[in-house]
């Protein structure tokens, strides 16, 4: 099978001391400002567009939460780019501002251990931007790789992949949706109540409750399961980019490598039409009903008066790509290693435990409310809940269960890119940057003598550039346009 | 490939089977690993009304 580029986003939870969300906007703008390391501003924005629709129309207007409208309140900010703030660091990858939001975009990776090393190198770039801000500003800052902050707010961590245009919309939401339901018993990370009102001590999910549409190019409010926004940073005649926004962020790097994974095994099935069709009956309501389910039955509703489990569509996902994928050794890892969870969550919760973030936070908490005598009711859980997140590994649960060898211990971040189309992005930060005018995922733009010099990334390409063609911005740029 | 060839087309499983009819996996107990103690300690030092302060704006 083809290899499947991709590439994480990850909005971290942000705090500024002394500081509240009417001032988030702001000092997320500050924050990004202060990173120390090489970097480019100038994004190039003419790629954009979040309202266009893989269904084949353009929205008038995104969705936003009125809630935050009570934040904005008598302020003003400046213009977007001012307030996004983009950065291009030397890995390839993005830094900005995102609604308040420090957000890393990782580089562009064909593996799975390329994106999860990037991605963990972007918990280092928000660290380092931490101390920076903190020498700088004379406060203090805590960083949060999850999801919701309990009171109703939810913010992202995102997923992309590269997919043939050809396959078209209905396809892909056949082939790939079941597994967006299902995939949060062995990625999700876990959280205490619910924010909709409903009774549930605890959920797999920490986006479950945001998850109101099955299909829709939402992603600030009414956000659905499967999202439609048809931004391919690619030629948008050959590609499509899968913009997943249902998944959760993961401390564990396991999970993360496992979230991709099994939506790459989908994507693939998809694209040889061999992905199994299941008959969703409430694509939303199941969603949320495994997020919340306490038994671990994880029951499905089909058409027809039937049903089946979040297992069995795992397993028929795994039987298909045994079946008709040429699978390579990160790939059949994920099926093997995904039906020894399915088997581990009710046999060996422990060991489960420990790839699995909602287990591991879930088992931490039982053994709080062990000692200390209180129970699902006890309102400092969401606390440690939270500070399982805490980037700070002085401070974190996380790190905390993995000195402890409850956790698998993180690999190590990973900062070169990966011969990809971010490759080129990132050499051309680190070397020809007094040439570089703009630049964006599909493209860099050179002023050399004066002209302006287009030059298309392609996503589908592996970027080996000889010695020659590094010698100078002419010699680089020639050879670039020579790749396709 | 057509979708005709495939064996793990799961569309139609057990028309008449219903929600809860059999036995399935339950919740496992969680047990109290050894070594509790670190992180107990460490969860000591957290303000249990921390999640109460911590408010953000919607992002993505």
């Amino acid at each position: 099978m083809r290899p499947i580029l991709a590439g994480l986003d990850t909005e971290y939870g942000f705090s500024v001391e002394a500081r509240g969300a009417e001032n988030q906007i702001e000092d997320s703008q500050a924050f990004v400002r202060t990173f120390p390391g090489t970097e480019f501003v100038g994004w190039d924005y003419r790629h954009e567009a979040p309202r266009s629709d893989l269904r084949g129309f353009r929205l008038d207007a995104l969705a936003f939460d009125p809630e935050d409208a009570k934040f904005d309140a008598g302020r003003t900010y400046g213009s977007s780019v001012e307030i996004r703030s983009d950065r291009v660091l030397t890995t390839g990858g993005r830094f900005y501002n995102d609604h308040g939001h420090p957000e890393y975009a990782t580089p562009e990776c064909f593996t799975l251990r390329g994106l999860v090393g990037h991605e963990l190198a972007g918990d280092e770039i928000l660290r380092q931007t931490a101390r920076a801000y903190e020498e700088k500003t004379g406060k203090s800052v805590a960083l949060y790789k999850n999801n919701t902050d309990f009171h109703g707010a939810s913010w992202g961590t995102h997923e992309n992949y590269l997919v043939s245009r050809s396959i078209g919309y209905e396809k892909l939401f056949k082939g790939v949706m079941p597994m967006l339901l299902v995939r949060q018993i062995l990625t999700g990370s876990g959280k205490v109540g619910s924010e909709t009102g409903a009774k549930v001590p605890y959920q797999i999910s920490q986006r479950a409750d945001f998850i109101v549409e099955p299909a829709n190019a939402e992603t600030l409010y009414r956000r659905p399961l499967f999202n439609t926004r048809d931004e391919p940073h690619s030629r948008p005649t050959d590609f499509i980019r899968l913009h997943v926004i249902s998944g959760d962020a993961n401390m564990i790097a396991a999970s993360t490598f496992r979230k991709v994974g099994l939506v790459k095994l989908a994507v693939a099935l998809t694209e040889i039409g061999a992905a199994p069709l299941w008959d969703i009956k409430d694509p939303v309501r199941s969603f949320q009903s495994i997020s919340r389910d306490e038994s671990y039955r994880f029951e499905i509703p089909l058409g027809r008066d039937s049903w089946t489990t979040a297992d069995e569509i795992l397993e028929s996902y795994f039987s298909a790509a045994e079946r008709f994928l040429e699978l390579d050794e990160e790939l059949q890892s994920i099926i093997d290693e995904g039906r020894k969870l399915l088997q581990s969550l009710r046999t060996d919760f422990p060991s489960f435990a420990r790839t699995v973030d909602w287990a591991a936070k879930r088992q931490m908490l039982e053994m709080y409310m062990q000692d200390s005598g209180t129970d699902w009711n006890d309102p400092a859980l969401r606390s440690y809940d939270l500070e399982y997140h805490n980037l700070n590994a002085d401070e974190s649960l996380h790190s905390a269960l993995v000195d402890m060898d409850l956790v698998a211990p993180n690999p190590k971040a990973i900062w070169e890119p990966e011969h990809s189309r971010a490759w080129v992005r990132g050499y051309a930060v680190q070397h020809f940057a007094s040439h570089l005018k703009s630049a964006a995922w599909r493209s860099l733009t050179f002023e050399v003598n004066g002209q302006q010099e287009d030059v298309e990334l392609w996503p589908d390409q592996t970027y080996n550039l000889e010695l020659d063609a590094l010698a100078n911005v002419n010699t680089f740029i020639q050879a670039m346009r020579e790749m396709k | 490939m057509t979708d005709g060839d495939r064996l793990t087309r799961p569309l139609n499983p057990s028309p008449d089977r219903k929600m809860g009819d059999e036995s399935g996996p339950s919740a496992p107990d969680v047990q109290k690993p050894e070594g509790g103690n670190e992180l107990l300690r460490r969860m000591k030092k957290i303000d249990p009304d921390q999640a109460k302060k911590y408010r953000q704006r919607s992002g993505e």
